[in-house]
């Protein structure tokens, strides 16, 4: 009894002591990163005012904030802002990034320039937009500007006073709306920054404590469920919305940079797209707490993380105006595998599943999908008439038309996962209005090792981590030879020097209804070596019935699943019934509509309480 | 005198037509929008001289629907049903002001009750919203249409509104579930025809208002002889179109007009019953909406999707480009 109490007492200590000395290494990385992001852009990129210049160096909001905070070439860079402001664009995006380019930047301009800032906004009409980050982006900008400045009668028409209660009236429903159901643009590599920068300028400058309070909130909400799903710089698993450039090369998410700023653990990229709307985070006060940070980092042991998000509003064709999505993420050191049940949870940007390996290798991952396009499918979620949008929508996202996409959501597709294993299943009996006839699935060839063995698996390895894709159906195996125009022709590093996006990966096609396939990811950790690992996957057994379109799998870990499409889905026999909390992990725990998300790590607990906005931490002894 | 009565402040309009004599047609965006980048002006134009020369008015940067002027404040008061909400010009559009919050968005029509003007409807894919105080404060109107109620979305994706000029608080709305329809001024609806559709645009004709056309989703063109009870499916090859745009001809209640994807303008002269389609010129075949000049009938203007807006003046046999190549025009109206 006394060993078990004295070596109850080390584990305390060895617990405590490692805690302290992260939250040491979190605040003081934390503040070398965030050095290195704002000297990097205040110094290396010079504004240029000609036209054909890179995106990058044009006058933009972002490269103005880091020279007017750092003070570097502050006339130029004033009279880039001043280029901005004569010619506003005045959208959603303009309005919350003139203003916190304003206020970050105040100290560097002119005293009266907060009137030309004023001026411009009682003129410039401002499009709202029509997702819930473009709102949260929308009513932010105003919000700042109506608190800045009592006016009467901005170019809305509307008064400070009313622009105020507002835009807190918005950004109020959408924290509530969140935080009891789950985000709807949920987890989204792209668009997780446009909702944590306007949350970083109301932290910032709200004057109200509360909207102050709220902000902060949010951003450690949003940020722990970044960081569960964070495997060194990578935003894994499924995906509200997903460029087809980031999936297949994750580094080049936006996100990939604020995991960079918040947690480390890769590679700093300042050129990828996009990756200066890091700024206005770097600039901030808002640190992320210890605690997140350490569930962001530790994989010291693998854990499975369950949750609930929600359908984007449906505005027609549906039963109801929203319903849950349920993800499954199972997270290594080496890999992660992630997935949504699949179905049109999105539209056009769907990212369904996919396995990622923790590797500064660029297209580290391997997926699958039913490149899928359909007015339907339109029509669920945006206003306009459903088959003209089709071509607006293939203007504005290239890709959406493509045969060869990388990102979409299916209503033919369903998928199983259970720890490191996941089961996707396609009934591709298409109506004559839907779009097409075939899987893909996506291989880079920036893998280690590529085996397509004569047991029927197809086995990779990309540093450590392994993985088996089980084809269910005759399927053809070609090397995509330009993939920038399988990407849709959306460049991703618009003249950024960086990956190459020609010969990047080996595509699987299979045109044969029902199909699917079986992926069995693994690790040395968990199966020793790679032959170790292939040999153990050759054991395994599949039974497909294409009758029934189900499939029977005594999986590399000996569990049984059983999945039949679209929603049987049972191991060792007993069902497994998809109805998960917001939260569900040793990690993160929220209840649906409890509006309360509990984060534990180790013997300490924070409780962020939206009902009242306030937090707590404890230790559990 | 018919007329189409989705827009109930075209009836003045036309008499208002006589000494102003303009026609404005909504752009819903450009083509080519990126979002976030500087874009094309979409908004209101209008035009004095039956389309020679083109002004823009009011906000450039929005994604807009349709405009409704209220008939009695000689073009100055208007209302622009748009992605932002409603927004509401006492000035004939020299200024604006957004008169709903982020409860209302994507508004595609904003009907007047022609009896009190401050009464206002609007349409919405999230239903119907009612005003009784000439927009400034409004109300979701939406039982007998809710989800919950209905099984479906569809029903509170709401498009033409029509109000009964005789009786104001008979209300006739086209969803993607049918047509419903409110005899309490919006405080409840009942499922009244077509279930299952999805009704696009409701054109009432005048002379006899029992007389009625509806354009849908894929199922073509409908006419209704009682006001709207029962409804006929046209057939002749028509009946599997997307139909966005009908109206009665001002002078023929025989005389019917449509369009929609990819249909090019069609006609049909006996009462909906055969239809031919005439494309001679017409760039982009799919419409979205028609506007008949009251004063010279066989003047007739398109709204097309994204081809701009083309005349004919031969009653619908040719057309001539007129402006907006590129643009999605949505709507097309005199006042």
């Amino acid at each position: 009894m006394r060993i078990s109490l004295i070596l109850f007492e080390l584990i305390i200590v060895c617990i405590s002591s490692s805690y302290v000395r992260a939250q040491d290494s979190n605040e003081s990385s934390f503040s070398a990163r965030r050095q290195q992001i704002l000297t990097y852009y205040a110094d290396s990129v010079n504004i240029s005012f000609n036209p054909d210049a890179p995106d990058y160096s044009r006058p933009n909001f972002d490269i103005i904030v880091a020279k007017l905070a750092a003070r570097k070439d502050v006339p130029t860079t004033i009279a880039a802002l001043d280029t901005m402001m004569a010619n506003p664009v005045g959208n959603m995006f303009y309005i919350y990034e003139l203003m916190g380019t304003y206020l970050f930047g105040k100290k560097s301009l002119p005293k009266n320039f907060g009137d030309k800032v004023r001026d411009n906004l009682e003129q410039s009409t401002i499009y709202r937009g029509d997702t819930e980050n473009h709102w949260l982006q929308y009513y932010t900008g105003w919000y700042l500007a109506s608190q800045e400045w009592d006016v009467p009668r901005w170019s809305n028409g509307k008064s400070s006073e009313e622009n105020l209660r507002e835009a807190s009236s918005y950004i109020d429903h959408w924290i509530s709306l969140t935080t009891s159901l789950g985000q709807g643009e949920y987890n989204s590599p792209t668009y997780f920054i446009t909702y944590m920068d306007p949350l970083v300028l109301l932290y910032q400058f709200a004057k109200d404590p509360l909207m102050k309070k709220k902000a902060e909130m949010m951003l450690e909400y949003m940020l722990a469920d970044f960081g569960i799903d964070y495997l060194d710089g990578n935003y894994c698993g499924a995906h509200s919305r997903d460029y087809p450039y980031i999936a297949v090369n994750p580094h080049q998410a936006q996100s990939a940079i604020f995991g960079y700023l918040y947690f480390g653990h890769t590679e700093f990229r300042p050129k990828v797209r996009e990756a200066i709307s890091v700024i206005f985070p770097a600039l901030g006060n808002f640190r992320v707490p210890d605690i997140i940070y350490e569930i962001a980092t530790d994989r010291s042991q693998p854990y499975v993380e369950k949750e609930r998000k929600r359908v984007r509003f449906i505005i027609r064709y549906g039963r109801q105006r929203t319903s849950p999505v349920y993800k499954y993420t199972y997270m290594t050191k080496d890999y992660c595998l992630g997935s949504s049940q699949g179905g049109i949870l999105q539209p056009i940007q769907e990212h369904v599943w996919d396995v990622t390996f923790a590797s500064e290798k660029p297209y580290n991952t391997v997926f699958a999908l039913n490149p899928y396009r359909s007015p339907l499918e339109l029509g669920l979620f945006f206003p306009e008439e459903p088959l003209p949008i089709y071509g607006f929508v293939a203007h504005s996202h290239g890709y959406y038309g493509s045969v060869n996409k990388w990102s979409s959501s299916s209503p033919h597709e369903r998928t199983f996962q259970h720890l490191n294993t996941i089961i996707d299943l396609y009934d591709l009996n298409l109506n004559p209005t839907e779009d097409w006839h075939q899987i893909d699935a996506f291989f880079p060839l920036t893998l280690d090792q590529f085996v397509v063995d004569t047991s029927g698996w197809i086995f990779g390895r990309m540093d450590r981590a392994y993985f088996g894709y089980y084809p269910l159906r005759k399927y053809l195996l070609e090397k995509d030879t330009d993939s920038l125009e399988l990407l849709g022709g959306e460049p991703s590093l618009r003249g950024w020097s960086g990956w190459e996006e020609k010969n990047i990966d080996v595509r699987l096609r299979s045109f044969k209804s029902p199909n699917g396939c079986v992926l069995q990811a693994g690790s040395p950790a968990q199966y020793g070596s790679f032959d170790e690992f292939m040999a153990k996957v050759r054991e395994t057994k599949i039974k497909f019935d294409r009758m029934k379109i189900s499939v029977s799998y005594n999986t590399i870990n000996g569990d049984r699943m059983y999945f039949q499409y679209p929603d049987i889905r049972r191991v060792d026999g007993k069902g497994v019934v998809l109805n998960y909390p917001l939260f569900d992990s040793k990690f993160l725990y929220s209840a649906v509509d409890s509006k309360i998300l509990r984060i534990t790590y180790g013997n300490t607990v924070r409780t962020l309480d939206f009902n009242n906005f306030t937090v707590t931490q404890h230790t559990i002894k | 005198m018919l007329r189409k009565l989705g827009l109930i402040v075209l009836f003045v309009s036309t008499v208002a037509y006589a000494g102003q004599g303009r026609l404005y047609v909504v752009v819903h965006l450009y083509q080519t929008m990126v979002v976030g980048g500087h874009n094309p002006p979409a908004g209101i134009y209008y035009t004095t001289n039956g389309g020679e020369k083109w002004d823009h008015l009011g906000w450039s940067n929005i994604i807009a629907y349709s405009l409704t002027i209220d008939p009695g404040s000689y073009g100055k008061i208007m209302y622009l049903a748009a992605g932002n909400g409603v927004l509401k010009s006492t000035d004939a559009g020299e200024s604006w002001r957004i008169m709903t919050d982020w409860h209302e968005t994507e508004v595609s029509k904003v009907v007047i009750d022609p009896k009190n003007h401050d009464i206002l409807y609007i349409a919405t894919p999230y239903g119907v919203f009612k005003s009784t105080d000439a927009g400034w404060t409004w109300k979701k109107k939406n039982n007998g249409i809710s989800p919950k109620q209905t099984g479906t979305t569809s029903s509170t994706f709401v498009g033409p509104i029509l109000i009964d000029p005789s009786h104001p608080d008979k209300i006739m709305i086209g969803t993607e579930n049918g047509i419903y329809l409110s005899t309490d001024a919006a405080a409840s609806w009942k499922l009244y025809a077509l279930e299952g559709k999805g009704v696009r645009d409701i054109a009432r004709c005048e002379s006899n208002p029992d007389l009625m056309v509806a354009g849908t989703e894929n199922a073509g063109i409908f006419t209704s002889q009682d006001g709207g009870k029962k409804w006929k499916q046209v057939g002749n090859g028509v009946d599997t179109l997307a139909v966005y745009t009908v109206a009665f001809d001002p002078n023929d209640s025989k005389v019917i007009y449509a369009g929609g994807y990819n249909t090019g303008f069609m006609k049909s002269d006996d009462g909906g019953k055969t239809w031919k389609t005439f494309s001679s010129g017409i760039s982009d075949l799919s419409l979205h909406g028609i506007a008949v000049d009251p004063g010279h009938p066989a003047d007739i203007y398109i709204a097309t999707i994204p081809g701009g807006v083309f005349k004919s003046t031969d009653g619908g046999k040719t057309w001539k480009y007129l402006f907006l190549n590129g643009a999605q025009v949505w709507s097309v109206m005199f006042h």
